[in-house]
């Protein structure tokens, strides 16, 4: 109201001439600190609850992050990665599903293309991205050796009868050409209990069991000593006295083999043997002093670690080099004759490096490898070792897919840029593209079904039982939105048929002296479909799923045959249809009326108005919510794993249901967790996106 | 456009109509004829049928009694019969009633390619002709959303004609309009008007109902109260419902 910017008038009405005096808002209302401020530090409860959270926050998110980077075993992911994402999928069709891959790529791009604003920023990240993931595990791999493994040589036996054990006098591992392995003897742990207490790596069995007795003797020795000096002292009572006399007499302090046997004093006789012929590579004598024994190792496959200690009662610690555990696992697939057969795979578990030679036989007897349950890395890992053991396998496994599917983008947004160039619109500059990549979407579920399932001749039938992990969770999800949302079209539409236009004859009829009208619209239709959908949302999810595996028989002993994940996408569309029919159903019911009376008198049929006018606003206004229900459909589909198959879910059960894994349990979980989040929230995206596209934008504006 | 004279039959003929909404009896022997290239206004209070009146003119009521004869097709309950009679009948609404999820250019299309099987080149020169002769060539692919109310009703007299009708219904065009754009459509309906359409308007713009109109028709309470040109109204209206309607508008 300043003076300069108004004139008064003698008559008494005001004109404003100024330019409203807009001026910058004071410091202490924009900038961090006003944030902050303003956000967390309002009055003196939210400030409590800012600290609060706050120190909740660091504390889970530390600890979250050290058993992250130290104690989680993240090898069943690396591991099981194939088998996360495509099941026990045929590796011969696996080419399809790549084909898949890139086709979607290739239509998600052109969606990019037609619908999105890429940010400049946007392609130099995700190069930036790809880059990395191909230089950081080379930079990981320069920069960090592989852990050593210890090996127990000498004739000692760990505990009596049946689980009595030695060490072994030869050891098996797989090796690629031209690594290097080589064998020192462990120096620095010379009969010293407690540096041998602190190895942290990977170790046989043996090894294991020495370093734990070694563990468990010096705790044990230490409470022991703790409760003598207490007893000794006046500072206690005399229940709390009698309480640790207890227990003194209860510790059993471990026999101490290294009492007897002397560790790394005696030298230790090494070769290094090639897998299948036997014959030395290279040989030679170990004790503390001498320097390793290495080789660079000529082929690709097995070769096997001879270790010998002459003296009785001397134990040898051997620290190799280039020597990593490895698991056996048996696959099933087509061999080239056709013919179904089994083959056993030796996986390295440092770099996946898989090799199916046979094993090397020493007197008739398969000689033993260490898998990874003896192999255990022991203790927590460090920071280093996890870069080395497990980011650096997972980056270079993530490197070349990440690269193709980029690609299949950027390629797909090409192609629709130079769409738009060559069909130019002067309306819409991008209808060709738009046009395309709706196209493009909508065969490709068609796409996936002839991919991933088969086409008469041109492409031979997959076995649907070995579909699994993302995939088969995909196909469900992918298959089930595509069903279920005509089929909860049309179950809206049938069940809002009674009030619909009339189609069916007036019928009068005389009742006393009052003329009884009535126009039947369609109450059968509309009758059944209400009745199928209270009927399925009256139902769990999982009963309808055990219906289609269960009840299907019953109907058609035929369908008996009838592959599990088809029976199981029939569930997921019948269930989800009845909660879309009844979004839809919500949506129809907001369309002003006036709506349906401007295309009746234009002269549409309710036909024409439904698909034209009512169904495309009634589909906007409940995008959100058709969304939450295909996000909620995503998700459901992990209950597939009740019935039998093996969707991401249910791998990661059925890889911690193997004894390699055992215990592996929390790793997977939060895999298969971080997918699903990632996938959801790719979903919540789009929808954002298209609710406030074209029309959607304008129509906001409206309704 | 129009090859009829006044002095055919009429196009609109509605004897003895009645109808009810449940108990609530709407429209009471209901009599009105239109001639070809007549412009009808028809005013009343709120509430007094005639909004009922017109619609039921194109079936979007349905009469219980008595008989609507348009363009020679009685209106029963067969579809086919409602069908034609509403591919020669045009309506504007007082809520415009645009299609919001289509441009200007599709609303106007729509009903042209799906109706009368125009191929898209035809419908959307007619729709650029239309929207020339309504003022707004250049609003054509816009969302209803982005114009303003006059805009937007005048895409929906656009919408109308695109269907080449041979009548006109206009159920308070203006009412829902601020001042400045009543003129705009006016305008428009009034050079619809001398262009000879026939056009049955419910308004409240006497101005307009002055000027072009060929007759106006009071109703009260589902009845046709009075019925005259507009210099009768006026000037000299007879009923006493009429004169206290008048008084109360004028
Ligand atoms: N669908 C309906 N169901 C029940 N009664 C209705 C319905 N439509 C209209 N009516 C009633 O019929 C009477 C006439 O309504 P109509 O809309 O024709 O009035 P109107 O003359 O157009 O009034 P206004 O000037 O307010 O638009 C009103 O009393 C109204 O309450
Ligand atoms: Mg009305």
């Amino acid at each position: 109201m300043s003076s300069l910017s108004e004139r008064r008038p003698q008559s008494g009405t005001r004109v404003h001439t100024g330019d409203g005096g807009a001026k910058a808002p004071p410091t202490s209302v924009v900038g961090p600190i006003a944030w902050l401020r303003q956000n967390l530090f309002r009055s003196t409860s939210d400030t409590l609850l800012t600290l609060l959270l706050g120190a909740l926050l660091i504390a889970g998110g530390v600890s979250f992050f050290s058993w992250v980077v130290s104690q989680a075993n993240w090898y069943a992911i690396n591991f099981n990665l194939r088998g996360l994402m495509v099941g026990r999928f045929q590796p011969e069709f696996e080419w399809r599903l790549l084909v898949l891959l890139v086709l979607t790529c290739i239509a998600v791009g052109l969606a990019l293309a037609a619908w999105t604003r890429i940010r400049r920023w946007f392609p130099v990240a995700v190069a930036v991205i790809i880059a990395l993931l191909y230089l950081i595990p080379q930079a990981i791999n320069a920069l960090i050796p592989l852990p050593p493994t210890y090996l127990t040589a000498g004739q000692i036996t760990f505990g009596s009868g049946p689980t009595a054990e030695s060490p072994q006098d030869r050891i098996a591992f797989i090796a690629r050409a031209g690594e290097t392995v080589s064998l020192r003897m462990a120096g620095e742990y010379s009969g010293d209990l407690a540096a041998l207490r602190t190895l942290h790596s990977f170790g046989d069995d043996i090894t294991g069991r020495l370093l734990n007795t070694a563990n468990l003797r010096m705790t044990t020795q230490a409470r022991a000593a703790e409760i003598e000096a207490l007893l000794a002292g006046n500072a206690i009572t005399e229940s709390q006295r009698a309480l640790l006399t207890a227990e003194q007499g209860r510790l059993v302090i471990p026999e101490d083999i290294l009492d007897e046997a002397q560790v790394n004093q005696q030298p230790v006789t090494v070769r290094i043997l090639d897998g299948a012929t036997l014959e030395p590579l290279v040989e030679g004598v170990l004790d503390a002093n001498s320097r390793p024994i290495s080789v660079v190792l000529p082929a690709d496959g097995w070769y096997v670690i001879e270790k010998v200690v002459e003296a009785e009662g001397s134990i040898a610690l051997i620290e190799s080099f280039g020597v990593y555990p490895i698991l056996e696992r048996g696959i099933t697939r087509r061999g080239e004759s056709g013919a179904v057969e089994r083959v056993d795979q030796f996986v390295r578990m440092t770099d996946t490096y898989t090799s199916e030679a046979i094993r090397p036989e020493f007197d008739g007897r398969e000689i033993p490898f260490a898998v990874i349950t003896d192999f255990q890395y022991r203790g927590d890992h460090s920071f280093a070792d996890y870069l080395r053991l497990f980011v650096d396998p997972f980056l270079a496994m993530l490197a070349t897919p990440a690269l193709v599917v980029s690609l299949a983008v950027v390629g797909g947004y090409l192609i629709g840029r130079v769409l738009d160039r060559v069909f130019p619109n002067p309306v819409r500059p991008r209808a060709a593209s738009g046009r395309v990549a709706t196209w493009a979407l909508a065969l490709l579920p068609l796409l996936m079904f002839f991919l991933v399932y088969g086409l008469g001749d041109i492409l031979p039938l997959t076995d649907p039982r070995t579909w699994g992990g993302l995939l088969l969770t995909i196909l469900l999800t992918t298959w089930g939105i595509v069903l279920s949302l005509p089929l909860g079209i049309l179950l809206a539409l049938g069940r809002r048929s009674n009030a619909g236009v009339p189609l069916s004859p007036l019928i009068r009829f005389r009742w006393g002296a009052r003329e009884i009208r009535f126009q039947p619209k369609l109450p059968i239709v509309s009758l059944l479909c209400s009745a199928y959908i209270e009927l399925v949302r009256g139902v769990p999810f999982i009963t309808v799923l055990f219906m289609a595996q269960l009840l299907l028989p019953l109907i058609n002993p035929s369908l008996a045959d009838f592959p599990g994940a088809f029976r199981a996408t029939i569930a997921t569309v019948l269930f989800s249809a009845a909660y879309l029919a009844e979004t839809i159903r919500g949506g129809l019911q907001a369309i002003p009326p006036g709506q349906e009376e401007a295309a009746k008198a234009v002269g549409l049929n309710s036909w024409q108005i439904t698909l034209n006018i009512t169904l495309p606003q009634a589909l906007r206004i409940v995008i959100p919510a058709i969304m939450g229900s295909f996000v909620a459909l995503f998700k459901d589909t992990s209950l597939v794993t009740i019935v039998g198959l093996l969707d991401l879910t249910g791998m990661a059960d059925n890889i911690n249901a193997q004894t390699e894994f055992l215990g592996l349990r929390r790793e997977t979980l939060m895999f298969i967790s971080i997918i699903y989040f990632v996938f959801c929230w790719g979903m919540a995206a789009v929808s954002r996106r298209i609710e406030t596209t074209g029309a959607g934008s304008a129509l906001k504006r409206q309704i | 456009m129009e090859t009829t004279t006044k002095n055919a039959e009429p196009i609109i003929m509605c004897q003895n109509v009645n109808k009810w909404f449940g108990e609530f009896h709407a429209l009471r022997d209901v009599s009105v004829s239109v001639m070809p290239r007549e412009v009808v206004v028809v005013i009343g209070p709120s509430g007094s049928g005639k909004s009922t009146f017109i619609r039921c003119i194109n079936r979007l009521e349905e009469h219980q009694e008595g008989t609507i004869i348009v363009d020679g097709m009685e209106l029963k309950n067969d579809i086919r019969n409602i069908a034609a009679i509403r591919r020669e009948i045009g309506m504007v609404f007082q809520q415009f009633n645009l299609f919001p999820h289509k441009t200007v250019m599709e609303n106007i299309t729509l009903a042209p390619i799906k109706v009368r099987n125009w191929s898209r080149q035809k419908a959307e020169a007619k729709a650029r002709e239309l929207l020339e002769r309504v003022g707004i060539p250049e609003q054509a692919n816009k969302y209803p959303g982005q114009l303003s109310g006059g805009q937007q009703q005048r895409v929906a007299i656009a919408r109308a004609l695109a269907m080449e009708p041979k009548i006109m219904l206009f159920d308070e065009p203006t009412s829902a309009l601020d001042p400045e754009m009543i003129k705009e459509v006016l305008d428009v309906m009034k050079e619809l008007a001398l262009s000879g359409m026939t056009m049955v308007c419910v308004t409240h713009e006497m101005g307009f109902a002055r000027e072009v109109a060929d007759r106006v028709i009071f109703f009260d309470q589902g009845r046709v109260v009075e019925e005259g040109t507009p210099e009768h109204f006026f000037t000299d209206a007879q009923h006493p419902r009429t004169q206290l309607f008048l008084s109360q508008i004028l």
